[in-house]
């Protein structure tokens, strides 16, 4: 027999000396080594409560407090509610052995003792009860790990210090919404502090899920400061030399979507590359020429990036005036939003996004806060894939 | 995501249907698998009944393709629809693999 089973703690209550005696002797003849006897059902609970079993097993017919009491009063108590209790009945119309299990019995054993019986059923539902504590463990490390892995995440997004440092030097207000799925899937974006009151700005979303794609997220996160003090200024060149470096780093079938940019409040532009990502968006400020529209949408084609060496991204760019917004965001955005009524660029488009907008005073709050409200609302509690939106107001009057 | 597989005098044809996602990972090694025992060259995806494909879904699109090039077969990718076909050309795919309407 296991020794995790041999040694699990059995509790044999009984109000007749005879019956413990020879429960207790049949128990440690198969080999079980940790059985402790109670002679009621108040000794028992008394027991229990002292140094919880791993099994129990209970007699019916006791004076004082019957077993379908003792069984009742552990099932009410939470830290009790899977402990196996096996219940010896001599009870033999259908109606008792039903009443047994309403009461929260696991099994039953039938009196007279049969040895072989005893001995297979406690071995059955202490090998269960093993199995289910391995399993908890394990789930609990894993809930533990990808928790850590999560804060560690948390710390990588920029600092609202670093991003009110940037609404002083760039002239914008940086603002971000970030949903993690509950397993991690593998988005990130950061900002690169260039010369001169520009920043650049990358969204990345790691292809897959879980541990593996966070532990990707962190290479690209390393790969891209790497990058920033040489090629920072150039998007083109950026993504560029980021795929030959992935290409290297990253196992066939792990990519991410990538797009970066700079942001340029002097020259009023935008000017960005991008590796399959979402394309990113600028919202014109009001009032907006009647031949014109409100939204203008950039270009997120591209390879993503770590799948082929020698790929080459182009450099875009997008005009980024005073009193208008730039809005990024991982494509989960679109898939949460697509189903609802023309998803994101109807929500740009909607009344209470551009009301928020005319009248903004506050780079674009107000309508950040209509635009995550929608999101959070369509993505859930727990959304099922990471979603990252970044919002960059340039105020005129901020 | 389930899949269909039609053996055509020049060309293998699986069709398939549904969401390839992070979670088809074991099924898609499984159609690796069968696709490299063909004796086909041409070993064509369809992806017309096929309604989603995630990040995770296209690197496996992506091994499909590598795999079946040390095997010196050939990967298409047929009649991508909806989101699938955005997805696509998002990705510039078709720089890589073969993709036919």
């Amino acid at each position: 027999m296991d020794d995790a089973i041999a040694a699990c703690r059995i509790l044999v209550v009984d109000d007749t000396d005879f019956n413990r005696t020879l429960i207790g002797a049949l128990l440690g003849e198969a080999g079980f080594q940790n059985v402790a006897y109670a002679k009621d059902g108040f000794d028992a609970l008394a027991q229990i409560a002292a140094d919880a079993p791993d099994l129990l097993i209970l007699d019916i017919m006791m004076p004082g407090m019957d077993g379908f009491e003792v069984c009742r009063r552990l099932r009410a108590d939470h830290a009790y509610a899977d402990l196996p209790v096996l219940v010896q009945t001599a009870l033999s119309s259908s109606d008792d052995r039903n009443r047994a299990f309403a009461a929260g019995t696991t099994d039953l054993i039938s009196k007279p003792l049969d040895r072989t019986e005893l001995v297979a059923r406690v071995r059955i539902h202490l090998q269960n009860r093993v199995l289910i504590r391995d399993l908890q463990t394990y789930r609990a490390r894993v809930e533990g790990e990808l928790a850590m892995a999560r804060s560690m995440y948390d710390h990588l997004l920029p600092s609202p210090a670093l991003c009110a440092a940037l609404t002083d030097s760039a002239g914008v207000t940086l603002r971000s919404h970030t949903a993690l799925s509950f397993d991690l899937g593998g988005d990130l974006w950061g900002v690169l502090p260039l010369a001169g009151g520009r920043f650049g700005l990358f969204l990345l979303d790691m292809a897959g899920r879980g541990v593996s794609a966070a532990l990707n997220a962190f290479r690209m996160h390393t790969l891209i400061h790497e990058l920033a003090p040489h090629l920072g200024e150039r998007p083109g060149a950026f993504l560029t030399e980021l795929n030959e470096r992935a290409v290297c780093l990253l196992e066939l079938g792990q990519h991410a979507t990538v797009i970066y940019g700079v942001v340029d409040g002097a020259a009023e532009r935008f000017t960005y590359a991008a590796a399959a990502a979402a394309p990113p968006i600028l919202i014109r400020p009001a009032p907006i020429p009647p031949d014109n529209a409100a939204l203008v949408f950039g270009e997120g084609a591209g390879q993503p990036v770590g799948v082929a060496a020698g790929t080459r991204y182009e450099e875009r760019s997008l005009p980024f005036p005073p009193d208008s917004a730039l809005v990024l965001h991982s494509t989960a955005v679109l898939e949460t939003l697509g189903g609802r009524s023309g998803g994101f660029a109807a929500l740009l488009q909607s009344a209470a996004v551009q009301n928020a907008l005319a009248d903004g005073d506050d780079g674009g709050g107000g309508a950040f806060a209509a635009v995550t409200a929608a999101l959070a609302a369509a993505q859930g509690d727990v959304p099922l894939d990471d979603h990252t939106l970044v919002w960059i107001g340039r105020g005129g009057a901020r | 995501m389930d899949y269909g597989i039609e053996d055509k005098e020049q060309e293998t044809l699986v069709r398939l249907r549904g969401r390839l996602t992070f979670n088809d990972h074991a099924k898609l090694r499984a159609l690796i698998r069968e696709m490299l025992q063909n004796k086909a060259k041409r070993q064509v995806l369809d992806l017309s009944t096929l309604e989603f494909v995630d990040s995770a879904g296209i690197g496996m699109l992506l091994i499909a393709r590598e795999e079946m090039a040390n095997a010196d077969k050939q990967l298409v990718l047929r009649s991508a629809a909806g989101q699938v076909k955005r997805v696509l050309t998002v990705a510039q795919l078709n720089k890589i693999v073969t993709i036919e309407d």
